[in-house]
């Protein structure tokens, strides 16, 4: 029976930057044990000659030429202009979107 | 309100003889809006002023004797997961709640240029997280055929739009039943194409590997017409396919029917397999008569019903709910409150005090995201995770191939495969929404078509209790024609598809 500690709740939720009060820690707790319970059944699969799917249509080395879309014909009407791109930012200033410093 | 029931076909019919202009047919339905979205809650956004606009530019076509497509002038919706230009897409959820698309989803581009009209963005589960609507952030969607119970999520609005006459199809996402499942839940049609058919390019990111956008309508043959606007090979999504879905363009406009190669008349030569996994104890016995009535007549039209067995379908939920919540973790990382969505920095009077970025992105996803989100981030990170990757990541997309494989080897005994589409009919709100386990188990017969790729297509084949209960065919990769021109077959000899609850 496997039981994801708390402890082990807050760290995952501090590595996927994620601030999470002590109720949630409990409920999330109790809640994500029993989900990955079940999906140990897994292991009863002996999967040790497949090979793992990394991709479902065989696709391979898709590429296209690095240039801004909208230049060709295929995407004119649909680019991106600055404005637009700053609309939804919450902190921005000359153009630029604002961040907290991260160098001294 | 007799038009509002029509399909896409019909009501291009009436456009093309000039019996309605689009503009009247968008005002219908804008007046069915005001009157019914109240009792069903399937809209975020109505876009009333953008679609008359629309309608007025395509009723202008029209006269020049310009029209763009069959669905030039038809109004349909879009589920909020996808981002419409200059429109507020928020995918369900209070992270978006602001945020204004600078641009459109390919598909939705592919639908615009095509002269549909586009009333409003569907209400969905937050972040596509969900299979009954109680998700949202905006209130749950109600089930039109009883307002106590789910629509079926995560495209919850969707199907409830369509399902309640509110437009005339919608754009759903299904990554491990999404479109199938509301639409079983709803009475209506839905389909999962093939992944790589449909480009993913603007839809807010659930599972990469698994999400496929796809059309939800009230006919096989209204989804084959919005299938084969929508697809197609797309410089912005290197995982999709090139080539139109249908063998030839005018394969669905053919004798009203959609003609699957020979089986016009009756369907002698077509192998249905029925896999035994999927009609075992647990499955309700009322929705296993009303598959098996289907079944029947369908072989009573010809076609071979024939057992067979996907051994290893029945560890399909598992690797379903270790990949996903992988690549949830994954893709929802971008959503820091910097270049947009929620952010503490937008309410200019809190005095919170921060230590540095990584406090600041700790509290706008700590606040912006809700429970279930949050709930899968953190099974992801731990799937993920050095010291687990290999016993739950890698050991999933192993087990992958084997259902991968499994229908490979179906479909050299079959041509298309029937189960039910969900194990029971709508729920009432609030009955699973405490254990989320319980919740997942809802899309036990779904999932396996997301991890292997292949296209699969929601029905209804009957009713229980006056709640609409959806039959589930599914093809080989690419075979959208197959499995649709059976699905428009069915609705030939029967009527599930016309019935329209009361509201």
């Amino acid at each position: 029976m496997k039981n994801i500690s708390n402890e082990t709740i807050e760290k995952l939720a501090s590595l996927a930057r994620i601030k999470i009060s002590k109720e949630e820690k409990q409920h999330f707790s109790r809640e994500i044990s029993a989900i990955l319970n079940y999906v140990d059944n897994l292991n009863k699969l002996d999967t040790k000659e497949e090979q793992e799917v990394k991709d479902i249509n065989n696709l391979n080395n898709i590429y296209r030429r690095d240039e801004i879309l909208g230049r060709s014909k295929i995407d004119k009407d649909n680019t991106l202009n600055r404005e637009k791109i700053l609309q939804n930012a919450p902190a921005k200033q000359d153009g630029y979107i604002k961040v907290k410093a991260i160098l001294e | 309100m007799d038009i509002l029931k029509l399909t896409i076909k019909e009501v291009s019919e009436l456009l093309k003889e000039k019996k309605i202009s689009s503009v009247k047919l968008t005002e219908e339905i804008f007046s069915h809006i005001e009157k019914t979205e109240p009792k069903i809650n399937a809209f975020v956004t109505l876009c009333k002023s953008e679609a008359l606009k629309q309608a007025q530019e395509s009723d202008a076509r029209r006269k020049n004797g310009k029209i763009k497509s069959i669905i030039d002038g038809v109004p349909i919706s879009i589920k909020d997961l996808f981002n419409t230009k200059d429109i507020k897409t928020t995918a369900g959820t209070k992270m978006l709640e602001d945020y204004v698309a600078p641009y459109d989803a390919t598909v939705v581009k592919r639908l615009k240029d095509a002269g549909a009209i586009i009333i409003g963005k569907n209400n969905c589960d937050a972040w596509a997280h969900g299979s009954s609507g109680e998700n949202s952030d905006f209130g749950v969607t109600k089930n039109p055929w009883d307002i106590k119970r789910v629509a079926g999520g995560s495209s919850s609005g969707s199907a409830a739009s369509v399902a309640s006459l509110m437009g005339y199809a919608s754009i759903g996402t299904d990554t491990g039943g999404s479109i199938r499942q509301p639409a079983a839940l709803c009475g209506i049609s839905g389909l999962k194409p093939t992944y790589g058919r449909c480009s993913r390019y603007g839809i807010v990111a659930m599972s990469s590997s698994l999400d496929c956008p796809g059309p939800m309508a009230r006919s096989a043959e209204d989804l084959a017409i919005l299938l084969e606007i929508m697809c197609g090979n797309d410089p912005l999504d290197s995982t999709t396919v090139g080539g139109k879905a249908f063998s030839h363009p005018s394969t669905i406009l053919r004798a009203g029917q959609l003609s699957i190669f020979s089986y016009k008349e009756n369907l002698k030569g077509l192998k249905i397999g029925l896999p035994e996994e999927y009609f075992e104890e647990g499955l309700d016995s009322k929705i296993k008569e009303k598959i098996m009535q289907a079944v029947k007549e369908l072989e009573n039209c010809g076609a071979e019903i024939k057992k067979i067995k996907l051994p290893y379908s029945k560890y399909s939920l598992e690797v379903y709910y270790i990949i996903q919540p992988a690549e949830v973790s994954s893709n929802l990382a971008r959503y820091d409150g910097i270049r947009f969505g929620y952010s503490i920095e937008k309410n200019k009077q809190n005095n919170i005090q921060l230590e540095d970025l990584s406090d600041l992105y700790k509290i706008n996803r700590g606040e912006g995201f809700g429970s279930e989100a949050k709930r899968r981030i953190i099974i992801g990170t731990y799937v993920l995770s050095s010291g687990y990757y290999d016993a739950y990541y890698k050991k999933a997309i192993k087990a992958r191939s084997k259902i991968i494989k499994d229908f490979e080897d179906a479909f050299k005994q079959v041509d298309v495969i029937i189960t039910p589409t969900s194990p029971q009919t709508a729920f009432k709100i609030g009955e699973k929404s405490n254990n989320p386990l319980e919740m997942y188990l809802s899309d036990i017969y779904t999932v396996s078509a997301n991890i292997a790729g292949i296209p699969g297509v929601s029905i209804p084949c009957g009713f229980i209790n006056n709640l609409p209960v959806g039959m589930q065919i599914l093809g080989n990769s690419f075979s959208e024609e197959q499995i649709l021109g059976l699905a428009s077959f069915y609705q030939n000899i029967t009527d599930w598809h016309k019935k329209v609850p009361e509201l």
